[in-house]
């Protein structure tokens, strides 16, 4: 024997209201829907049907409690429908024998009713077939305990559907006139047919009058303009700088994009309002436009293009992608056209959305050519776009490490050399690329080594003079993984410049790593810095020009030379803010006692 | 210019990090942050910023860095266990070990020991082993596949806690799995929920769409692999240095199905985050699709190819044309000594093995050519 599972609705009710809709005010979307779906499929029998939806506030209804009536004159339901349909969960009236017929409506899922009980302990619904002159008008009652009742009435109606909710307790603010309008509105702005709502006996008013403007003709651009951005500001509360009309064939998308007044932080995540034929579905959905088109927000609406069950992004399937690359496309025109049209406007575009158009750029070669001399770059000389740099400086020098750019800007200006900062997402690629793309533009990667390579070097006799001292400082720096050099470079203020690749970086840190870490740790750590950067050596290089460094290379006080060595070591490692690890700590705490020591015992301090 | 640090520098970082992906200028800007904070010496801050770090470079193809920023977050936890939220050091220890493997310089005797410690920590704090089961079965199948089935079952038959991976992380997991134990149409079918949309996390679906593209090849299901291709490459091209073990098997199924124009586009994209990594698993990963790519063509008679490669890239050439046969030669001797590496440690030859899998795909060859390649081009990779 087989038996049915007994279903608790109070059970699915919890479970619709917690955890499928997001929130209660859902249930207007669902009688909308039906609404809608209900006038459609009665223009499949009469194609020339004007369908209409009325909406009717009571805030003193039955019982003392506000109640709502929902009217759609669609096609009606049977009482053989009435019991298949509003009383068996997960059935939809909505699954039309033919494929073309199905996709004309907006539900699927057969529950859409039920989510009145949410705000409801009572839906009546009172409804008449269309199909037929001689359909009863009928009422049907369901409560939220699972029970259900039903009567033929003897007043022949008007063929159509009436819900009629009487709010539950604690669910006042959801049958308020104000936010029943702003709910209708908010979900049915784009519906085709007229939704009217009426309250305290007062005349109906139109709830969804405007069309979107891209369903509007224009007398000319300024009118399209401000109906753009009225929209746009309507839509969003926020005054946008600009607005792209957006138009697919693939995934039959329409709408508009919105292009930000602010900067948009690359990790949030980029989400746009979409409706679905013409309903809204949700207005945080994402994968609409292609990952570098993060500086616009979009509404549309799409008749073609699949939502996942959570309604918050589409289903990644071909036709979202050729959309998707679609959209990208009116996008990019439209960037391509400011640029021609309107220079400065682009400017101010660039200015709040370089990163996006960057993105592009990386990809597209012939945007690329387009845009890439009007893009910001930091440089040791300060923000310029690449334009402005090419006008000044003959070869394209840029760093690739943040860290190695922050350390080369210091003394760059010095050296009358402005260095770009590619450290920065997407800025090595694209200054990569600018040699395939312009190849008579010489272009230079610098690095602190070859920064070096650019300081002047000592003359014979200067060389001479001082390689006594460079080879013992170098003997002092030696159990530091580090090198000394001396070369005369500007500011003469700066005894000595500590240079490190990312390499010396990576094994400070694995030696900071290890000073507090266990066996076991401190083992791996080793193993891993031993088997990637084993021979990582740092320098330090001493400006000759500097008077202090001048008389250090003519000491002959060993010890006071060692312990001036440590300290411009440890100054220039600090200077290039790089925490001391433990021995260099200690350089720091005996190096200054020594100093102190020593100055002490000379009377009347340095001594010539 | 100064020799102190202000937290306020510190915390600017934070914030100009937080706005980036995780990718190398977010690395850079965070191991300045710690830098800084390490001058300043307030305790959080120092933590702190190597917390940002670790989950960068995790995230950002850099394991090697946040192995260095967590042992120093691990060694304070021991040291100060008040002062430090115990379930996220825990936590993360799971992310060091699931690439541990990838350094070949790191023991296998040290790796065993880490797991160990793993296990007793996770104990002495109260949490499930079920993480450190499934770690092991991820981690011993280089040298002993019976062992890490063991671990696998047993890892599943331990409950969960909240020390466990999410649900999409697991199932993914248990697709790998199935892969690994040859059952295609098992590892597919695991996977319905995650290609429905229905199980997703930060990391999924993304690794489980490349996973799932020659298991669907296998079973003639052309279509469906080509749909995952499509959704999965879109998530690795978002985070691409990250994603270069991900990127490669997106590589071989367009070889497989002689996509070509399209494969030496992700080929040449995707070689200038390979080549650098200190992550020797990954590089080999992509070095191995990258060979397997080249020889087909070689084999199919392109003897040069014109290709926009990195100038960091050991095989530069100037002039931009590249003989097929030369560089894939190339290819496969970086992977052999790779491989060389990895079986020494491992003492088992786990990766000779799969040279020869790879090489071995050739037979796998079933032409499905993708429409509407300058649609794809233009989806902005």
């Amino acid at each position: 024997m087989d038996y049915k599972f007994q279903i608790n609705l109070g059970g699915i009710i919890d479970l619709l209201s917690n955890h499928i809709y997001s929130s209660p005010q859902i249930y207007v979307r669902e009688l909308l829907q039906n609404g809608v779906d209900a006038i459609l499929a009665r223009r499949h029998v009469q194609p020339e049907h004007a369908g209409a939806i009325r909406i009717e506030v009571f805030e003193e209804g039955e019982r003392g409690q506000p109640s709502l009536v929902f009217e759609d004159n669609g096609i009606g339901l049977d009482e053989e429908e009435i019991h298949r349909f509003l009383a068996t969960i997960g059935q939809t009236s909505k699954r039309g024998s033919l494929p073309s017929e199905r996709t004309d409506y907006i539900g699927q899922f057969g529950i859409g009713l039920l989510s009145c009980f949410v705000v409801s302990d009572e839906i009546v619904v009172v409804t008449r077939s269309a199909k037929s002159e001689s359909s009863p008008t009928i009422e049907w009652r369901g409560r939220a305990d699972g029970t259900y009742s039903i009567k033929m009435l003897d007043d022949q109606v008007e063929p159509g559907t009436r819900v009629r909710l009487l709010c539950k307790a604690g669910s006042e603010q959801y049958f308020k006139p104000q936010a029943v309008r702003r709910m209708a509105r908010h979900y049915g702005s784009l519906l085709p047919y007229p939704i009217t709502l009426t309250t305290g006996g007062a005349a109906a008013t139109r709830v969804n009058a405007e069309p979107p403007p891209w369903k509007q003709t224009f007398i000319d651009a300024n009118d399209e303009r401000k109906a753009y951005l009225d929209y746009g500001r309507e839509t969003f509360e926020m005054e946008f700088f600009d607005y792209v009309p957006l138009r697919a064939r693939v995934g039959d998308v329409e709408g508009a994009a919105y292009v930000l007044p602010f900067s948009p932080s690359l990790a949030t995540k980029k989400t746009h309002k979409v409706y679905l034929k013409n309903m809204l579905v949700s207005e945080n959905a994402e994968g609409l436009l292609p990952d570098w088109a993060f500086f616009v927000k979009c509404v549309v609406n799409a008749n073609d293009l699949r939502p996942t069950a959570s309604r918050e992004s589409f289903y990644e399937d071909e036709r979202l992608n050729l959309t998707r690359a679609a959209l990208g496309r009116s996008l990019r025109e439209y960037l391509v056209e400011l640029a021609r049209e309107q220079p400065q406007r682009l400017q101010k575009l660039i200015s709040l959305h370089y990163l996006s158009i960057k993105a592009l750029a990386v990809d597209d070669d012939e945007f690329y050519q387009l845009f890439i001399d009007w893009l910001p770059f930091e440089t040791s000389a300060g923000q310029m776009t690449l334009g402005e740099y090419k006008r000044q400086h003959q070869t394209l020098s840029y760093v690739p490490d943040l860290d190695q750019f922050r350390q080369i800007s210091r003394v760059a200006a010095s050296q009358s050399l402005v260095v770009i900062n590619a450290g920065y997402v997407h800025d090595a690629e694209l200054l990569s690329k600018h040699a395939d793309v312009f190849p008579a533009v010489p272009v230079a990667v610098v690095d602190s080594t070859r920064l070096m390579h650019s300081f002047e070097f000592l003359t014979l006799d200067e060389q001479e003079a001082a390689a006594d001292f460079v080879r013992f400082a170098d003997g002092v720096l030696r159990p530091f993984n580090c090198a000394a050099e001396v070369r005369k470079f500007r500011p003469r203020e700066l005894p000595a410049l500590y240079n490190a690749s990312s390499e010396v970086n990576f094994v400070r840190a694995v030696e900071q790593a290890r000073e507090v870490s266990d066996t076991l740790w401190s083992g791996v750590l080793g193993n891993l810095a031993g088997g990637l950067h084993a021979d990582a050596f740092a320098s330090l290089c001493f400006n000759y020009d500097n008077p202090l460094v001048y008389k250090l290379s003519r000491m002959r006080d060993e010890t006071l030379l060692r312990l001036s060595v440590q300290m411009l070591y440890v100054q220039s490692l600090l200077l290039s803010h790089r925490p001391l690890n433990v021995k260099e700590m200690s350089l720091l705490n005996d190096g200054l006692l020594g100093l102190l020591e020593w100055g002490v015992e000379v009377e009347g301090g340095w001594v010539q | 210019m100064s020799v102190s640090a202000t937290p306020e520098q510190v915390r600017d970082l934070f914030l100009q990090a937080y706005s980036l992906t995780d990718g190398d200028t977010k690395i850079a800007l965070l191991e300045e942050s710690v830098r800084l904070a390490d001058i300043c010496g307030d305790f959080k801050l120092r933590y702190d910023a190597r917390e940002h770090l670790i989950q960068a470079a995790t995230f950002g193809g850099a394991p090697e860095k946040a192995l260095v920023a967590y042992s120093w977050s691990l060694a304070q936890y021991d040291a100060r266990p008040e002062e430090v939220d115990e379930w996220d050091v825990l936590w993360k220890y799971k992310w060091i070990l699931d690439t541990i493997a990838n350094f070949p310089q790191i023991s296998k005797a040290q790796i065993l020991e880490m797991l160990d410690d793993m296990a007793a920590r996770y104990q002495r704090a109260g949490y499930s082993l079920r993480p450190n089961y499934l770690m092991r079965n991820r981690l011993y199948q280089f040298w002993d596949e019976a062992e890490a089935a063991r671990y696998f079952h047993k890892g599943h038959e331990t409950p969960r806690d909240i020390m466990s991976d999410c649900a999409a992380c697991e199932r993914s997991d248990e697709v790998s799995f199935a892969i690994r134990e040859g059952d295609d149409a098992r590892a597919v079918e695991l996977a319905e929920p995650i290609i429905r949309g229905r199980m997703r996390c930060s990391s999924i679906p993304k690794s489980t769409f490349a996973n799932l593209l020659l298991p669907l090849v296998r079973l003639g299901r052309l279509e469906e692999a080509v749909s995952l291709h499509f959704q999965g490459y879109r998530l690795v091209a978002r985070a691409a240095k990250g994603s270069v073990s991900t990127a490669s098997e997106h590589l071989e199924f367009l070889v497989v199905t002689e996509n070509f124009d399209r494969a030496v586009a992700i080929f040449e994209k995707h070689l200038a985050d390979a080549a650098p990594l200190a992550d020797a698993a990954s590089k080999f990963d992509y070095y191995l699709a990258s060979w397997f790519l080249l020889a087909q063509l070689a084999e199919r008679g392109v003897e040069t190819l014109r290709l926009r490669l990195p100038h960091t890239f050991p095989a530069y050439e100037e002039r931009g044309t590249y003989e097929t046969a030369t560089l894939a030669a190339w290819f496969l001797a970086e992977c052999e000594s790779l491989a060389a590496l990895f079986d020494a440690r491992n003492e088992s030859d786990s990766y000779t093995r799969s040279i020869r899998k790879t090489a071995a795909l050739k037979e796998l060859t079933t032409p499905h050519p993708i429409r509407d390649v300058e649609e794809f081009a233009s989806l902005g990779f």
